[in-house]
Parts: C-alpha cells; sequence; structure tokens
C-alpha cells in the first residue's frame, strides 16, 4: 500500500514537469524565426504554410536575427524548410523611420510566385518582432520585386486564416 | 452427530481479492468499454461525415469559381471583381481571389476587407503549387472548413481560389449529440454499477455458502448440508459436497461403530480371563480337575484375543493398501492347498469336502492373500455345517475371470443377514460363532483382501438347496502379464 502511494505522489510532481514545453525555456525574450513550412506529404494533414521556432540567439537585433534566419531551421524543427536558397547572402541592412531595409544577394531572386511570397514575410514577420520595426523592404540584386505594388511589407499585410479575427490575433493563434 | 454446532473460523478475505470484487470490476470493465466506444466511435464517424462533406460542397464551389476567372491570360482586381459579381456565393462563405503570389486580389469580406494583402495558408501555398487542398475542423465551437483551388489557364497557374466557411449550428448538433451521449453514459454507469454490485453478490452467495459448509465439516459437523438451488456448476458443486459429507458421515459412523465392536470383542475375553484368574485366585480349595478345565479356559480366551488381534492387525494393513507386489498365482493350486489344510478339521466335523479344479486360471495377487480369501470361506463351510454334510470347492474361468466358489449343504444364512454377513463382527449365530471359536472379522478380511486384487466375494443361499454358496471372483492373468 505505501509503494502505491510513493507511486502515486511521484507521478503527482512529475505533472508540472510535462507541462513544460518541449524544447526547453524560451530564449531571448520569445522571440521566433518564421520559415516556411515544408509541403504536406501524402496522406498527412496539410500545414500551415509558414510555421516558427524559438530564436534562440543572445542578441535581439536586426543582424542576430537576420543571420538565424540565414542558418535555417534546427534539424529538430522538422516540418520547417530554409527561407533563402543556396548561396543567398545578407550584404547590408539599414534600419529608418522604422523602416528596416534589407539588401540581399542575387541568389534571392531564383525564388518565384509563392515561394518568394513565404519568404518575404518570413523576414518580415521576424524582424518586425522589434519593437523599433514596423515595416521590411526587401532588396536583391539591387532592386525591388515587381510582384509587389508596395515595397515595403508589413506584418499586418499576412492574412492566416479566412475567419474574420484581428490579424494580430491570427499572428498569436499560428 | 454434533448438536452444538461450533463457530468455524473464518479468514477474512480483503474485498478487492474477493470474487464479488473480481465479479464487478469485470463487469464494470466491459461496460466501460462498451460505453467509451459508445462515446467515441459515432461521435467519429459523425464528425468526418460532417467534414467530408462540407469539404467537398466548399471544393466544388471553389472549383465553379475557379473555371469561371481562367477566361484570360491574367487575373486583374478589376477583372476579378467584375465575375465575382455575377456569381452566387453560399451565405457565410468567404471567398478570397488571389495571384500567382498570393497577392489578395479579391475578398468577399465587408468586415474586413484584405485586398493587397497576401493570404498565406497552407491551403493556398497548395493550391499556388498545383494542387487543391481543403481542411474541416471543429474548433473554438465552430466547425471551420476551408478549400483551395488553383486558377489555371492554359497549364499556368494564374492564382488560386480560397474558400473559408464557418458554421456554428452544425457544430451545436454535433457538440448536443455528444453532451447527451456524455449524460446517458453516466447514467448508465451508474445503473450499471449498483446492477453489478447486486450480481456479483448473487453469483458469490453459493460460493460463500459452500466454503461456509466446508467450515462446519472441517470442525465435525458431518451432518451439515448445502441446500442446492439452480443447475448449474455451482448447484453440481453442492451436490458433490452433500454426497462427500454423507460418505464421510457414513464412514465416521462406520469406524465409531467399529471401534465400539472392536472395544466389546476384546473386553469379553478379557472379562472372562479376569472372572476366571479370580475364581482361581480366591478359591483356596479348588480341586485340580477344575484349576486345569479354569486353566484351559484361560488359554482359549487368550487364544481368542490373539487372534482377534491378528485379525485386527490384517484388516488394518488392507486399509492401509500396503501388501507385496503381485505376481502370477495359479487359484487352483491355491484352493487345494487349502482344502488338503483343512482335510482333519473336516473329518474331525464329518464333513466331506469336495474339490472341483480347473486348469490355467491364474491372476495376479499374493499367495498368502489368495490363501487367506480361500481358508476363510472353506473353513467356514466346514465350521458352519452339519455332521455328514458336504462342502464343494470349485475353481473354474468365466472369460476374462476367475472364480472360486464354495457352497455347503450347512445350517444356511438367513436372507436378511444376507447383506451384513461382510460387515466387521456382524454374526449371525453369536454363541454358535463363539463355540467356533469365530471373531466375525473373517468374511471382513476375506472380502477386503479380495478387492484388493480388483475381485470380490458374493454370497447367496446353496442352489442345490439347504446351504450358502459363497463365490470369490477375480480379473484373470493377462496374456502380457504372464513371465
Amino acid at each position: 500500500m505505501r509503494k502505491r502511494w510513493a507511486a502515486l505522489l511521484a507521478a503527482l510532481l512529475l505533472v508540472p514537469a510535462l507541462g513544460c514545453k518541449a524544447g526547453g525555456v524560451e530564449e531571448a525574450g520569445g522571440l521566433k524565426l518564421w520559415f516556411p513550412a515544408q509541403p504536406a506529404q501524402e496522406g498527412r494533414q496539410l500545414a500551415a504554410a509558414l510555421g516558427t521556432c524559438p530564436y534562440g540567439g543572445e542578441e535581439p537585433t536586426i543582424p542576430g536575427l537576420l543571420a538565424a534566419l540565414m542558418a535555417g531551421p534546427a534539424e529538430e524543427e522538422d516540418g520547417l524548410a530554409p527561407i533563402f536558397p543556396p548561396g543567398t547572402r545578407v550584404l547590408g541592412w539599414s534600419l529608418e523611420d522604422g523602416v528596416a531595409s534589407v539588401e540581399l544577394s542575387a541568389a534571392y531572386t531564383g525564388l518565384m510566385g509563392v515561394d518568394l511570397t513565404l519568404a518575404d514575410y518570413c523576414v518580415t514577420l521576424t524582424l518586425a518582432q522589434l519593437p523599433e520595426v514596423d515595416g521590411v523592404r526587401i532588396t536583391a540584386n539591387g532592386g525591388g520585386q515587381s510582384y509587389r505594388e508596395r515595397q515595403v511589407l508589413y506584418p499586418q499585410d499576412a492574412l492566416f486564416s479566412g475567419a474574420e479575427e484581428s490579424p494580430g490575433k491570427q499572428r498569436e493563434n499560428h | 452427530m454434533t448438536t452444538a454446532a461450533k463457530q468455524p473460523r473464518e479468514a477474512k478475505v480483503p474485498f478487492f481479492r474477493s470474487i464479488q470484487a473480481k465479479y464487478a470490476l469485470t463487469y464494470l470493465l466491459v461496460v466501460a468499454a462498451i460505453l467509451l466506444v459508445m462515446n467515441t466511435y459515432p461521435v467519429l464517424m459523425a464528425e468526418n461525415m460532417v467534414f467530408t462533406s462540407k469539404e467537398s460542397t466548399l471544393k466544388r464551389q471553389a472549383l465553379t469559381i475557379g473555371s469561371t476567372l481562367a477566361v484570360s491570360e491574367t487575373l486583374t482586381q478589376e477583372g476579378v471583381e467584375q465575375t465575382m459579381a455575377l456569381l452566387e456565393v453560399a451565405q457565410g462563405t468567404r471567398v478570397l481571389v488571389t495571384g500567382a503570389s498570393a497577392r489578395i486580389l479579391y475578398d468577399s469580406s465587408t468586415q474586413d476587407s484584405r485586398v493587397e494583402g497576401c493570404a498565406l495558408m497552407g491551403e493556398v501555398a497548395a493550391a499556388l503549387r498545383g494542387k487543391d487542398a481543403s481542411r474541416s475542423e471543429y474548433r473554438e465551437g465552430a466547425i471551420r472548413t476551408q478549400a483551395a483551388v488553383p486558377v489555371m489557364y492554359h497549364g499556368m497557374t494564374l492564382g488560386a481560389v480560397y474558400l473559408y466557411e464557418q458554421d456554428t449550428e452544425q457544430a451545436d448538433v454535433l457538440r448536443s449529440i455528444l453532451s447527451n451521449l456524455r449524460y446517458i453514459s453516466i447514467v448508465i454507469c451508474a445503473v450499471a454499477l449498483v446492477l453489478v454490485v447486486l450480481l456479483s453478490k448473487t453469483l458469490n452467495r453459493n460460493t460463500v455458502r459452500l466454503l461456509s459448509a466446508i467450515r462446519h465439516v472441517r470442525e465435525g459437523e458431518y451432518s451439515h448440508r448445502v441446500e442446492s438451488l439452480g443447475r448449474d456448476e455451482m448447484a453440481q458443486l453442492a451436490d458433490e459436497f452433500n454426497q462427500l459429507t454423507d460418505r464421510l458421515q457414513t464412514t465416521e459412523e462406520a469406524r465409531r461403530r467399529f471401534v465400539s465392536d472392536a472395544s466389546h470383542e476384546l473386553k469379553t475375553p478379557l472379562a472372562s480371563i479376569r472372572l476366571l484368574t479370580d475364581s482361581i485366585l480366591q478359591n483356596g480349595s479348588m480341586d485340580m480337575d477344575t484349576a486345569r478345565e479354569f486353566v484351559a479356559d484361560i488359554g482359549e480366551e487368550a487364544e481368542r484375543l490373539t487372534r482377534i488381534s491378528e485379525h485386527l492387525l490384517a484388516l488394518t494393513r488392507l486399509d492401509a493398501g500396503a501388501g507385496r507386489a503381485p505376481e502370477p498365482v495359479e487359484l487352483g493350486v491355491v484352493a487345494g492347498k487349502v482344502a488338503r489344510l483343512l482335510a482333519p478339521v473336516a473329518q474331525t466335523a464329518q464333513v466331506e469336502v469336495r474339490c472341483a479344479i480347473e486348469p490355467a486360471c491364474a491372476l495376479m495377487a499374493t499367495e498368502d492373500d489368495l490363501y487367506q480369501v480361500a481358508f476363510n470361506l472353506i473353513e467356514n463351510a466346514i465350521k458352519y455345517n452339519r455332521a455328514g454334510g458336504r462342502v464343494d470347492v470349485t475353481v473354474c474361468r468365466r472369460g476374462d475371470r476367475v472364480a472360486l466358489i464354495v457352497c455347503d449343504t450347512g445350517v444356511g444364512i438367513p436372507e436378511e443377514d444376507l447383506p451384513k454377513i461382510f460387515d466387521r463382527f456382524y454374526r449371525v449365530d453369536k454363541a454358535r460363532s463363539r463355540a467356533a471359536g469365530g471373531t466375525g472379522l473373517g468374511l471382513s478380511i476375506a472380502r477386503d483382501t479380495a478387492r484388493l486384487h480388483g475381485g470380490d466375494i458374493t454370497v447367496g443361499a446353496n442352489p442345490a438347496g439347504r446351504g450358502t454358496r459363497f463365490e470369490a471372483e477375480f480379473p484373470a492373468m493377462r496374456g502380457e502379464e504372464r513371465p
């Protein structure tokens, strides 16, 4: 009987531990890195277009975040794909009036269609978490992207669901 | 039988180890399993049906819109708006039309139009990569369904059509079904619990009753019986218990009677010896002849005591089943030896002994045991005969059995005494038996010995006329047992 009570007590003590998120304590003030989701495999439920993982760097700065995005998702982040095509480099960045300008190398122009849009918004949503960044302008090979009518991208432009919720709530739910 | 019933000792079985608890737990597990299936499978089936139906409907609508839009090489905001104005869309459904880069060209939402934004849903991304996609789920009180299809023009993806529907009515229906199932399950659980307790108690009642009866009998209350109700295995067990207790009671009564009879039989010669010795000691002037006569009587009583002791010992050995290993023995040879040994006794009693012995009547036994049987039967036939009478000893084979038949022309045994003739210490004529030196154990020993070797002894009237016929029958030795 005593053994049973001891086992029950041990189980109760473990409950808080089980409630912890897998992946450990949240890093650097809860910033996330946005990456495109892997396309859904046959038979698996369709994944969202974008996914997130915690930013594990020490500096919550634009170069820090860009470096983390450039490194791609960690191996254990199953379901996320790298943003940038191989060979892409950050040539420079600047911040003016709340708009962060990111200049990427020519390899970035290899992205097209929905893949380019997803990549643009991964960078935008990641950098826009910084309080000083409202919007993001991305240039590659010296120029903007032709599909954009506006060259400055804002996080509130992204629609994640057909439900009529506020963009902030949508990003939260996502 | 004891009249005052002793309270039998009872060891308490912990409830969770008792059969009643096991019955109850088993039934409860079955009920729980059924309820679990009832609460999950129908709900899952209903959900799947609703989701599949909704996805299918929405996808059809999206395909209709997509095919309507796919009329030119490009999709423009104005062109899409004009086309959508002509189409009817189900109320409550939000329609988004995007370009090839997911930029929203058209949004049917009046509250929150996101034209110029970007549709970053997984379904839209899949559609822009050329695949139809749909998904339906229950979340936050509503069934939310979305479907996206590409807008294709001559193999080129121009954009995507995305539909989103939020249905709270059907969600409420599903939720109420689940809720009702849950309430019904709770009620069923409660009723099942009560029924299970009652049923397990009823099933266990007979076991408890039988256990109590066993404890009573163990304490010596052999007259205790169990009432057998029903026709199941427990009722059979109760019947078997009652029969077993009957046998125990009979055996116990026989044991007590035997001990009582044995004590009496031993006490009688001892009392005679005591009386005779007291007479000799107290009568100082007894003449030698009388004294010699008294001493001879003492000797006879001592011999009787010795015979009784030897017979009791023989019975004890038979009861224990102890004995030498059986060997092939010719019954005819043994019977012949006994007849020759008793010839002087027969001559003195003026009784003729005739033997008719067939050859090859062998059986597996010990020679001593068969000698004992033949001696008892032939000696009795001589002792309880008339002067001028006859004893016929026959040994014959009947199929796979061999028989020793002893018929006499003596006084015979009354029919009412026949069933008891093999009981220990039973005598038809006590006076004559004592005069003949009998102990009342001879036939009992003979029958027990015969049964030890798979045979038996039966008795009846001599079919030839007056007298008695004893028949000892044994299984004949089989071919493979021959040395």
